[in-house]
């Protein structure tokens, strides 16, 4: 039964070892075609994302919002859904945190807190509302409407940051947050905070929520096999709905770590696509709760490690970034990996 | 010898990984004669066709076609050889025209150009000389299958197929397609070509063969002319042991009104027949047999009945109780279980193992859920009740469900679907490719449930199991049933004319 329980979970995570091996393998490449040792490169690389403890505290830090949106992503995958509307649901959560944060003074830390991150959850889960809805009610793909809101989520945004919540100066950002509703620091002064924690404890929750309860079950037959779920009196449409309007939240959540922990205020357009990157480690966790936290600080390291290297050898920092970009390529040819090598090794009988 | 034997295999191996699908199969086809391949699901019937037909390279093992020996790394060559296979899926076009679906792969003309001329030409001397009716410009979506299996066997004689294979060909077909089938199967004969024709029942093969060769676990378990077996010996070299085919079955004792359906017309859904004014009751203890070539309705029927389709007109009573639209789930609370007619869309989770998919459908009830929770220990006993009474062959609670047989899939479903104890059980086509020995149990169970006063609303296009299981058979059509009466009532001529929308002389109308 164990060994069953073994082989089992070495099927699921192979796809995803094969696809960052074969990426560090072409990464090796590359470094090689620039004249430097792949090898020196790598071992940089790593120190530089965990070699003590304040590389340790870099890479967590960018490895949180990509938890928090591999958390939304999955579980809307695991409904059938496609959540591509991440980023849009992430920038109105980390503005209504953010306005929450500077708008309330007066309150205790942890209560400030509480209330500046229900708002962000809420505003996610408000503009998840939109394509739920429409999904449900009229059978519009999620893909199309998240996208579209996406672009107004931007604007939303933007005119919020310069036309009503603005800071005098040159920047396009909004007030400072009160020091109450900022999430403390870790270690400091590196910005990892306690969003982190509740990023690791939301992933848990979840883990438990879809394998142990049953809506997660629900959750589960209605994304895998809707027919064997209407027979078995499951309403899937109820079922979609919740799953969107939760990774929704979990969405909003992601921009309140990044408006309260790490900026103190909201920033116009802070993302660098961590909505779009938070797609690609949820996958490569094979969306599963628990597999997104290793995928996470992956991507963190990768990140993070590949700027130490850049001053180290003489290897440009956009390493990183192209290790991402070869991860997300390896596995989107994912079904190549298992099926085909699953059937190649193990036999398909039909 | 060269003549005398229009294919020999020989030691034929084909392993997968560990599974041995074809592990030693002897195979000899006389020229110009119909040979009958049997096997239980899962025997390898299909893996052996794949090798002959060049889908796959066997491992070990020759094969010798006209004498010659061959192996082939494409269909293609195949075909060139003179092999043609008719699939148990059709491989067809449906936009398309009939000819154009003929034709393609192997269309005629110079250049760019195709010229249809030709091949019409050629396609109706086809058609004519085996007297296969075929209207050339139909689009094939809106051909009936039987009409597609004829298109599919014109293809394979176009490409000049001279050893034909036929698998599973008869699933889809009325009792009268059937016959003219055969029919025409004689005629290939008659011209000389050789059929080879794969199958697990054993009436056709009686019917129909001239040699047949049985196949279990992968390995050729022997071969005899026709006159040398019965339907008995043959089920026992199938399944390795005796088989008990002949139900024992009481007289009904039908006790109170379950199910009483009057006038019931559900929504339209696509292209889907729609249940069309349908009126019939069942009773505790008694099993109602639905017969009917697929897509006449019995999914608007089911689903009608299940609240997973609305309901335009009529009325549904559940033990004495409105049920028109309810949910689902309430009527699995209160008695009502399905053994749905697709195991893998409808039935079961690919993706789950088997503790996972043995609960789906009871799985919020309080048996198995406290405190929000799943109680894993109470759900492992319960499914290691099932697996036990229900004799499933399991590697574990954690195996897969795809890596179960589709026997042991198929047990698990009804294990689960008759747990709670229901009082109404809607069987559809229970045995839907599960091997003989499953049917045997898959049978007694449903007896069972009749014995226990279930009512048992048993929807099948298998004529035997609806005439030997039921106490009385409907026939379905269009949505409507074209009779109703008690098995020994009617005739399988009856009710195959019935099944095609033809109402026999002096039968009654629907109850």
């Amino acid at each position: 039964m164990n060994t069953s329980r073994l082989k089992h979970f070495f099927w699921q995570i192979f796809p995803s070892v094969l696809a960052v091996l074969s990426a560090l393998l072409i990464g090796a490449a590359i470094i090689f075609a620039i004249g430097e040792n792949p090898l020196q490169a790598y071992a940089a690389m790593f120190q530089g994302a965990f070699g003590d403890p304040s590389s340790w505290a870099e890479t967590l830090q960018r490895a949180t919002p990509y938890i928090f949106g591999g958390l939304a992503f999955s579980i809307a995958t695991r409904s059938g859904l496609f959540n591509i509307g991440i980023e849009g649901q992430m920038y109105v959560g980390a503005i209504a945190g953010a306005i929450v944060g500077f708008s309330i003074h007066n309150i205790p830390a942890f209560l400030h807190i509480a209330l500046a991150l229900a708002a962000a959850a809420l505003a996610g889960y408000v503009w998840a509302i939109i394509p739920a809805l429409l999904k449900v009610k009229s059978g519009v793909h999620e893909v199309i409407s998240t996208i579209m809101l996406n672009y107004v989520a931007y604007a939303l945004t933007a005119y919020l940051t310069v036309r009503v919540f603005h800071e005098p100066g040159a920047v396009a950002q909004t007030y400072k947050v009160d020091p109450s509703a900022i999430l403390p620091a870790l270690m400091p002064p590196n910005k990892l905070n306690t969003g982190f924690i509740i990023a690791i404890v939301l992933a848990i929750v979840i883990y438990g929520f879809l394998f142990y309860t049953p809506w997660g079950y629900n959750l589960r037959v209605t994304g895998l096999n809707p027919g064997a779920g209407r027979y078995a009196g499951i309403k899937s449409t109820r079922i979609v709905l919740r799953a969107m309007l939760m990774s929704g939240a979990i969405a909003g959540l992601m921009g309140a770590e990044r408006s309260l922990g790490i900026y103190g205020r909201f920033i116009n357009s802070f993302s660098p696509g961590y909505g779009f990157t938070a797609i690609a480690v949820s996958l490569l966790g094979q969306n599963h709760p628990l597999g997104i936290i290793p995928a996470a600080i992956l991507f963190g390291a990768f990140e993070n490690g590949a700027s130490f290297m850049s001053l180290q050898v003489n290897v440009p920092r956009e390493l990183g970034l192209i290790l991402e970009a070869l991860i997300i390529v390896f596995i989107a040819a994912e079904h190549f990996f298992r099926d085909g090598l699953r059937s190649m090794l193990k036999g398909d009988k039909s | 010898m060269a003549k005398e034997e229009a294919l020999v295999i020989n030691g034929l191996k084909k392993h997968f990984g560990h599974v041995k699908a074809n592990d030693g199969i002897d195979l000899i086809v006389r020229a110009g004669t119909i040979h009958a391949i049997v096997g239980e699901n899962g025997a390898g019937k299909s893996t052996l066709m794949k090798s002959l037909f060049g889908l796959h390279q066997p491992d070990s093992g020759e094969i010798h076609l006209w004498g010659e020996k061959v192996q082939f790394s494409s269909p293609l060559q195949a075909l060139s050889h003179g092999i043609g296979m008719v699939h148990q899926h059709f491989m067809l076009v449906e936009a398309l025209s009939v000819l154009e679906n003929i034709i393609l792969g192997a269309e005629p003309g110079k250049g760019i150009l195709l010229s249809y001329k030709n091949s019409r030409k050629t396609v109706e001397e086809i058609c004519q000389k085996y007297g296969l009716d075929l209207d050339l410009d139909a689009i094939v979506e809106n051909v009936p299958v039987g009409i597609q299996q004829r298109l599919e066997i014109v293809k394979v004689l176009y490409r000049g197929a001279r050893l034909i294979i036929l698998d599973e060909p008869t699933a889809v077909l009325t009792p009268q397609e059937i016959d003219r089938m055969f029919e025409i199967l004689r005629e290939f004969k008659k011209d000389g070509c050789t059929v080879i024709f794969i199958t697990h029942k054993l009436n056709e093969v009686m019917a129909l063969a001239d040699d047949v060769t049985v196949i279990r676990d992968g390995r050729t378990v022997g071969h005899w002319p026709i006159s040398e077996v019965n339907e008995k010996i043959l089920a026992r070299q199938m399944v390795g042991r005796d088989v008990v085919l002949d139900l024992v079955k009481e007289d009904a004792q039908p006790a109170e009104l379950v199910l009483q359906i009057q006038g019931l017309q559900t929504e339209q859904v696509n292209g889907d027949q729609k249940a069309d004014g349908l009126s019939f009751n069942i009773r505790a203890g008694e099993i109602l047999g639905i017969i009917g070539v697929a897509g006449n309705g019995q999914d608007a029927l089911i689903e009608g009945i299940l609240g997973l389709r609305k309901v335009e007109k009529g009325e549904i009573l559940y033990l004495g109780e409105h049920i028109n639209g309810v949910d689902t789930s309430y009527l699995r609370q209160k008695g009502v279980s399905c053994i749905s007619a697709d195991r893998l869309k409808t039935g079961l989770v690919r993706e789950f193992n088997v503790r996972e998919n043995a609960i789906l459908g009871y799985h919020t009830g309080k048996e198995f859920v406290s405190n929000l929770l799943f109680q894993n220990k109470r759900i492992d006993h319960y499914v290691n009740q099932i697996i036990k009474e229900f004799q499933i062959k399991t590697p574990s609670l954690e195996a897969p469900i795809t890596t179960l047989s589709g026997g042991n899939q198929q047990k698990l479903i009804i294990g689960r679907e008759l747990h709670a104890n229901p009082k109404l059980i809607i069987a559809v086509q229970p045995t839907r490719g599960v091997d003989i020995g499953a049917i045997e149990f898959i049978y007694q169970v449903l007896l069972e449930c009749r014995r226990q006063n279930t009512a048992v609303l048993l929807v099948s296009n298998e004529l035997e199991e609806v005439l030997s299981l039921s106490d009385r058979v409907a026939v379905l059509y269009q949505g409507r049933f074209m009779g109703c009466n008690t098995p020994d009532h009617l005739s399988k001529e009856d009710i195959g004319l019935m099944m095609a929308g033809v109402r026999p002389e002096g039968e009654g109308g629907s109850e």
